[in-house]
């Protein structure tokens, strides 16, 4: 494949978010306005004074005509101002900054558990196809698609810290330590601060290794949970080893073993390399997946991330900040679905991209 | 070779993954071995304090169920309380503010109540008010003016420096008091009649203020964690507060001269209280208090019975689930000042009818809801005032549960067996109750089942938290409006003020109006004598039973769920299930 057509078709497919984008902020601007009956009233919360809901409603537009007032929404969203909660009357977006970085942690340190046990039990059920082996795979990795996330939670909440007490019961950090600076230096006199909200980053960073030991400890329950939880393990694992088996009956594996490669080789180096284009592409998507079981996990395991802040809002009917996490969502597909396919297009060069 | 070491390898793997299956199906067997979500469980208690240093624990609960009995016994403790230690709680729910004037969950003011003090305070064991930071105070004989000697050598702490800052003086309760009349909480104040244009300073510890009118409940309402005194300078080096507005500063940080300094709020995990060294007054026990907020209920139980967690926010249907955990208690510590009644419109048909309204309230079966539905932690009570508050007469009985009673009064009404005279059957009562009513289902249906029995067809409706806002906005005599409608009511302040005016009480919101009972409420708000004022309290309680305006329902009763090494809990009844006096907690050595 070309360099040049592949940059093509990133920025293309990086331009068709766009159109999406659009998409799901009118929707979620519908949602807003016309869904409910009293917007300014359910924006504000009900316990607010009148004169509050009536300069709400001038702030947003409220009673404007739907295309005017989406022009305004849509200038807002742009320009960070998302509203303020009613319960915290802090602005909406700031706390999203705030539960964000612990949402992307966890998420990504589900995905290095959904890549390595999923693919290790793929290749284990795939070289042992039909053997024991393979039959624990598999109905281990049903077991987990299948599983609710509250189920798979509370299961592994049960085993790993309540009978082994192996891991602590969640939350980000001992509550008896400090969130990790970050990194700290100066260039020319100019002090740089760098907090990325990512514990496990920001104790590196700042060369904290009793936070990096607590935060790695805290994460390992819930980011276990939400990997065994709906497309994760379980999936990743059939994907494997269907692709694997696949790919083992290939005439270039048989050519590969005819050479007198060794088992490990064949399997790994020639085998599991092809078998693996499909599956990453399924792995890109579950990054926006596993936030459909955040919600759950987060809000089981005290994880402060934009899940346990999206249940708070459902609870305190916190318009504001339901339309700002159902956008986050939303961006959060567009993206991963962008990523799978620009993944795919340049790990299987046989992807038309014109 | 290789091929050797990767099948060992695989095995191995192998391995663990078949013991992570079986540990999986074990907790499967587990959890369907919980017990259900409600179960018929039966309680019976002794509702006493417990001693905050003494050897023993005074008070007694024995849970028994019918699939598990959980039984807490007096056990003796260590009888010198000891310092140190860090505790930690599970609570469901996170305050959105810790802000006094805007705060307005029991989350929230029950950290300003360990954070920051008001003028006066409650010893929760007596009940009685204690002096915080005014020393002693006067009423003028016309019970308008109160004169007050504040507290000297008293300092607000700065909990990110743990430095000592202001001294506390009369300028920050002027200010204090002026900044929640301008904000959500100011209402209290201006119930009391507060007028800020009377108040004096005489100097830095001595001030007077005076109300529009006499307000025996004013002293009460100085306990309120809404009316916690801040730091003028603190305020006002953030940006200060307009009147209507929120300072952002203020909402997430609390500044005060309490036994706790609140040293951190992780949002959607946890607040940490440490101890407050320059506090003024006995040093209290614990070094550091962490407040985790987890909105499960699964997850608290698993944390209080894996040990993560010293005190539990643990639901009445799960109790049963701590059976053979030795080392945690269930201790029913108090009575709680929340109620949950049920109004009944007076202006809709056919709650319209006294006899109606009777009727409902003899036939409900109070002990079937207290005891099955609420597993023994909800108590019948002859309202409006809850036991335990003063002024409650414990020699009036509540509303009785009597068929044969409700079916008379029924009759008298002209609906025998829920029909009008001429055989057609009285429309379809509508009982509406919020849905984060907990339990609110089970007793609603249980409600509507014993109204069938005297013939009345009731349509329950659970209603989220908008709808029921616009039930509650509705006008009385709208048809929209349901005619029963179920709600909490939590006081603002400890004072049958809060609970006995029809006019002054959102939880009277059923179109009620009785001259009677606004003349003796009014009475009692200017009569400062006790007897007097509770003679008149008892007054307004017969002639509310008599009306049946409400249905009093239940009262909620405090409790707790603790491990063994903890020592002291005091449990509020105005912050029912989060207002513990922390400073009075101690942890004995595991």
């Amino acid at each position: 494949m070309k360099r040049g057509t592949l940059v093509r078709f990133i920025i293309k497919r990086t331009l068709l978010c766009i159109p999406v984008l659009f998409g799901v902020v009118l929707l979620t601007f519908i949602v807003a306005r016309v869904v409910s009956p009293d917007p300014a009233r359910a924006w504000a919360g009900i316990k607010a004074s009148q004169s509050y809901v009536n300069q709400l409603a001038a702030q947003y537009h409220i009673n404007s005509p739907l295309p005017e007032a989406f022009y305004y929404y849509l200038v807002s969203l742009l320009s960070g101002n998302w509203g303020v909660t009613p319960d915290t009357h802090q602005p909406v977006l700031s706390l999203v900054e705030a539960y964000l970085p612990a949402t992307i942690e966890l998420t990504l340190v589900a995905m290095v558990f959904i890549v390595v046990i999923g693919i290790a039990l793929g290749v284990i059920a795939a070289i042992n196809k039909d053997k024991w082996q393979d039959q624990l795979s598999r109905v281990t990795a049903l077991t987990g698609a299948s599983a609710p996330p509250f189920l798979s939670a509370l299961a592994v909440l049960f085993v790993f810290f309540y009978l082994l007490h192996w891991f602590p019961n969640g939350s980000r950090l001992d509550p008896t330590l400090s969130p990790p600076a970050g990194l700290n230096f100066a260039i020319g006199g100019l002090q740089v601060h760098i907090v990325t909200g990512l514990y496990i980053l920001d104790s590196i960073l700042s060369g904290n290794l009793v936070d990096l030991t607590s935060s790695i400890s805290h994460i390992v329950l819930p980011a276990l949970a939400l990997a065994i939880s709906f497309y994760g393990i379980g999936v990743t694992t059939r994907l494997v080893r269907s692709d694997m088996l696949r790919v083992l009956g290939e005439d270039y594996v048989r050519t590969a073993k005819a050479k007198g490669l060794s088992r490990s080789v064949v399997i790994f180096k020639h085998a599991l390399r092809n078998a693996l284009i499909p599956a990453t592409t399924i792995i890109a998507l579950n990054f926006a997946t596993l936030l459909g079981g955040i919600v759950v996990i987060e809000d089981i395991f005290n994880w402060p991330g934009i899940g346990r802040f999206t249940v708070q809002a459902l609870e305190n009917l916190d318009y504001p900040a339901i339309i700002a996490t159902t956008l986050i969502f939303a961006i959060f597909v567009v993206v991963a679905n962008a990523l799978a396919d620009i993944l795919y297009a340049m790990l299987d060069p046989r992807v038309q991209l014109e | 070779m290789n091929v050797c070491r990767r099948r060992a390898v695989s095995n191995t793997v192998v391995v663990v993954l078949v013991v992570l299956i079986l540990i999986v199906a074990a907790v499967a067997v587990y959890l369907a071995t919980l017990p259900p979500s409600v179960t018929t469980t039966t309680a019976t208690s002794t509702a006493t304090s417990t001693a905050t240093s003494t050897a023993t624990v005074t008070s007694t609960a024995t849970v028994t169920s019918s699939s598990a009995t959980t039984t807490t016994t007096s056990s003796t403790v260590p009888s010198t309380p000891v310092y140190g230690g860090t505790l930690i709680a599970d609570e469901e729910f996170e305050p959105a503010t810790v802000d006094p004037a805007t705060s307005n969950t029991v989350a929230g003011l029950a950290i300003v109540d360990n954070v920051a003090d008001g003028l006066v305070g409650y010893n929760w064991t007596t009940q009685q008010i204690i002096p915080r930071l005014a020393t002693s105070w006067t009423v003028s004989p016309n019970g308008l003016t109160y004169n007050f000697t504040l507290r000297q050598g008293v300092y607000f702490v700065n909990p990110a420096t743990n430095m000592t800052m202001d001294e506390f003086n009369a300028t920050d309760v002027q200010y204090t008091f002026n900044r929640v009349l301008g904000q959500g909480n100011g209402y209290v104040f201006a119930t009391a009649g507060l007028n800020m244009s009377t108040f004096h300073i005489y100097d830095p510890f001595h001030f007077s203020v005076s109300l529009n009118a006499p307000f025996a409940a004013f002293i009460s309402t100085l306990a309120d964690p809404y009316n916690a005194i801040i730091d003028k300078s603190v305020d006002l080096a953030h940006g200060g507060t307009v009147n209507g507005t929120v300072n952002a500063f203020m909402e997430s940080n609390l500044i005060g001269t309490g036994p706790y300094m609140m040293t951190q709020w992780v949002k959607g995990d946890h607040i940490t209280l440490m101890r407050n060294p320059y506090y003024w007054g006995p040093k209290p026990y614990l070094d550091r208090i962490v407040i985790d907020y987890r909105n499960d209920a699964s997850t608290r139980l698993l944390d209080i019975k894996g040990g993560a967690v010293q005190v539990a926010s643990i639901d009445p249907n799960l109790i049963p689930s701590l059976t053979g955990s030795s080392n945690i208690k269930v201790q029913i510590i108090g009575l709680s000042d929340n109620i949950a009644p049920i109004g009944l419109d007076v202006q809709l048909f056919p709650t319209n009818s006294t006899l109606v309204r009777l009727a409902i309230a003899h036939a409900i079966n109070y002990s079937f809801i207290d005891s099955s539905i609420l597993n023994g932690f909800g108590i019948s009570y002859a309202g409006p005032m809850p036991k335990g508050l003063f002024g409650y007469n414990d020699s009036i009985s509540p509303y009785q549960y009597n068929v044969t009673l409700a079916e008379q009064e029924l009759a008298q009404a002209g609906y025998a067996n829920g029909n009008f005279k001429n055989g057609t059957a009285l429309p379809t009562i509508t009982f509406a109750y919020p849905l984060d009513w907990p339990s609110g289902a089970l007793v609603a249906s249980a409600i509507q089942s014993d109204l069938s029995k005297i013939g009345l067809q009731v349509n329950i409706v659970g209603a989220t938290d908008v709808s029921y806002g616009d039930y509650v906005s509705l006008p009385f005599n709208s048809p929209q409006r349901p005619q029963m409608l179920a709600y909490f009511w939590t006081p603002d302040f400890q004072d049958p003020a809060d609970y006995a005016t029809p006019s002054a009480a959102y939880g009277w919101n059923d179109g009620y109006s009785n001259p009677q009972i606004e003349k003796l409420g009014t009475e009692a708000l200017s009569t400062f004598n006790l007897t007097l004022r509770a003679e008149l309290y008892s007054e307004i309680t017969d002639l509310t039973l008599q009306n049946a305006p409400i249905i009093w329902n239940y009262q909620y009763v405090g409790y707790a769920v603790y491990t063994t090494n903890v020592h002291g809990l005091i449990y509020s009844p105005l912050l029912d299930g989060y207002g513990f006096d922390w400073a009075s907690v101690w942890l004995s050595p595991s």
